[in-house]
């Protein structure tokens, strides 16, 4: 954590001498105001609503044409829930740009994959699942070195992770947090008060034994881009296990162990176009290993891959846009991990997505994710618009539904609306 | 009877050797159009303006690298530089012969880049009244061009040609059954043009201002130009800020590498 600290300061104190050498500077972001609130009325201390003021500031200085230095920085404010205010450096970093050659020391978010919405290779940064829906704003950057080569069509891209940070999960408080039992049933037909026990994580050491690392070999071109990617690292979400002891006739312990495996990821993408049409893949082999795997029953090697393909139409300036997706896992030994971990989420699920967009001023799509096993689904209509440049207010509405041991069906009490109003700048 | 016949016969035939004389001078004129309009590379930094019937506007800024290799075939690159919320998206083309276009875009809000497929002509430009047909060069071996006569536009003297397609896939693809072209005579720059559809209708008419030499070349250029739609009243003006042409840009400039470089 001091290292950390120490970094950053560094890094704002170049920034600032930099500064005062060279005025040439970029300065943007973005400002939003966001309301959500669910239709089901949660008791308190559960947190039903969201009203949050955020400011994002990026600012980013180039010198020699080489060298850019870039910090972006969030300010953050919830009046439902000031337990969520922060001022927070989402990423900073230094890139150099040679010829041939980038490299990128810093806190910086990783995007790999070509799939729509789920990317089974994208494995380097955690993710803020505090609100479980809300994840694809809030990648968590990595302090790391990232380097990329490039050779004609041809891109070489390693990246080292000294140190591992764990995806953050929904806090106590919060509509994606499920109740513990207050009862539980025991052998015999018979009921007893559960004692939560939290046992310390199972999770590498936060030193530099834990580091990480990962490669990419990319080609762009000819019709036809791919890339292959190695992850050697460890699970950012964990896999919950629970073990129990009786403490008398009336009650039992239950320990909650929370359990980050290591894993070693082989990936796969593509993506072309036959005609109006796109098609994309990727697919990732996980490889488990380590004693805890096997103790916790999660020692079972899983693919997990989406396939799909989209299809545009303008007529008369309005686009039209279709995706459809399949995404798969298959664990080759014939086990099932359940479909309630966090990382076996999509085992068989279907993603569809249609929008119409009027000019880049008003746009309306509805995206929905079927889970073609539990039956489970999540519909997602939204409505876009931009009242003049860099002013857009944005409408969604989450809907959640399935049995209630499914993914889905566990939230289905938590559709909700949100109404965000942004301006970039 | 014979005589008749002979007359008929001589009339027909100075008839077809005028008009051939006519539409050769027409293909002329849109050769000299193309030629002057040609290069091998061009940077442009432009202000895109899009209005609708109410008078509302919207700006945006684009910058834009055209290059033509040996082969004839254009890369393209072009960029937003502003507003804040579209800033930074790209667009990159690479052109194929005797397959579809590479194509891709690059969205900041997604921090990669999306392999497209390519655009139809008569799809539209980001929004604009301009479709990828009206910004691409034309291949003059798909039309049919005929002179008609002369015009006064904006005090210089105009040839007026009208362009038809002539394939069948041409015919299909374009999303005009006709265009009239006003080419100036003093240095063959189109100053305007109208558009009408597959029903015969008028619906989008091209219009040019500030025309003038490029710096540094022989190359004529409209630093304003506009197309309005007449169906929905909603009209785009495109102003060059900076132009170059012919500077040797590097071809690193038409690389994905280059698309997400913010």
């Amino acid at each position: 954590m001091k290292f950390l600290l120490i970094f950053f300061f560094c890094f704002i104190a170049f920034f600032q001498i930099s500064f005062g050498q060279d005025n040439k500077f970029e300065f943007s972001g973005f400002a939003r105001i966001d309301h959500f609130f669910t239709f089901k009325f949660y008791k308190p201390p559960i947190i039903n609503e969201r009203n949050q003021g955020l400011l994002q500031t990026n600012l980013s200085k180039e010198f020699l044409g080489k060298i850019k230095l870039f910090t972006a920085i969030e300010f953050r404010g919830d009046l439902s829930d000031p337990s969520r205010n922060r001022i927070y450096p989402k990423e900073y970093y230094m890139n150099i740009s040679l010829k041939s050659l980038e490299l990128r020391l810093g806190k910086q978010k990783y995007f790999w994959g070509r799939a729509d919405g789920i990317n089974a290779t994208n494995n380097i940064c955690p993710v803020d699942y505090t609100d479980f829906l809300d994840a694809d704003d809030e990648k968590i950057g990595q302090i790391s070195l990232n380097s990329k080569y490039y050779l004609k069509n041809w891109t070489l891209n390693g990246v080292y992770i000294p140190f591992f940070n764990t995806s953050i999960l929904p806090v106590k408080n919060s509509i994606w947090n499920l109740p513990l039992p207050t009862v539980i049933s025991g052998p015999c037909g018979r009921y007893f008060t559960p004692v939560f026990n939290y046992l310390p994580d199972y999770a590498p050491d936060k030193n530099l034994k834990a580091g990480q690392y990962a490669f990419k070999l990319d080609k762009q071109g000819s019709g036809f881009d791919f890339s292959t990617s190695y992850y050697h690292g460890y699970s950012h979400l964990p896999e919950i296990t629970k073990t129990f002891s009786f403490l008398n006739s009336d009650s039992i312990q239950v320990n909650i162990l929370k359990n980050y495996l290591p894993k070693d990821i082989a990936g796969f993408d593509f993506a072309t176009t036959i005609g109006k049409f796109g098609v994309r893949g990727e697919g990732a082999y996980f490889l488990t290993s380590g004693k805890q795997a096997k103790l916790i029953n999660y020692q079972y090697d899983y693919l997990q891959y989406a396939l799909g393909i989209d299809y545009k139409k303008d007529i008369d300036n309005n686009n039209l846009y279709f995706i459809l997706q399949w995404i798969q896992e298959i664990v080759p030994s014939g086990n099932k991990y359940p479909e309630t971990s966090f990382n076996h989420i999509f085992q068989k699920c279907l993603l569809v997505r249609a929008e119409i967009n009027s000019r880049n001023i008003l746009s309306f799509s509805m995206q929905a994710l079927y889970d073609v096993v539990y039956k489970d689904y999540y519909l997602k209509p939204q409505i876009n618009y931009k009242i003049f440049d860099g002013l857009e207010l944005i409408g969604v509405v989450d809907i959640l539904n399935g049995d209630d041991r499914s993914l889905f069906g566990i939230y289905k009490n938590n559709d909700r609306v949100q109404m965000k109003v942004k301006y970039s700048f | 009877m014979k005589k008749i016949a002979i007359l008929v016969l001589v009339d027909i035939m100075m008839f077809w050797t005028v008009s051939y004389c006519q539409n050769n001078t027409a293909l002329d004129i849109v050769k000299k159009y193309d030629e002057q309009s040609s290069f091998n590379d061009e940077t442009s930094k432009m202000t895109m303006v899009l209005l609708n019937k109410q008078g509302d506007k919207r700006v945006r800024e684009i910058v834009r690298y055209l290059v033509t290799d040996k082969n004839d075939k254009r890369s393209s690159l072009i960029k937003f530089l502003s507003p804040a919320d579209v800033k930074g998206t790209g667009f990159l083309v690479i052109e194929n012969i005797g397959r579809d276009d590479d194509q891709w875009l690059y969205l900041p809000a997604f921090n990669k880049s999306r392999r497209i497929s390519s655009s139809n002509e008569t799809d539209y430009f980001v929004g604009s009244d301009f479709t990828y047909e009206d910004l691409s060069r034309e291949d003059l071996n798909e039309f049919s061009y005929e002179l008609l006569p002369e015009t006064t536009i904006d005090g210089h003297l105009c040839y007026q040609i009208k362009a038809l397609p002539k394939s069948e896939k041409k015919i299909k693809d374009s999303g005009y059954s006709k265009r009239e072209l006003f080419i100036r005579k003093d240095n063959y720059i189109l100053v305007k043009a109208n558009f009408y559809d597959k029903s015969g209708s008028l619906i989008k008419t091209y219009s040019t201002e500030n025309v003038k030499l490029v710096e540094g070349t022989q190359k004529w250029r409209a630093f304003t130009f506009g197309m309005a739609n007449i169906k929905n009243s909603h009209k785009t003006v495109i102003s060059i800020t900076k132009l170059d042409i012919n500077k040797n840009l590097d071809k690193e400039i038409f690389t994905l590498k280059n698309l997400e470089k913010q």
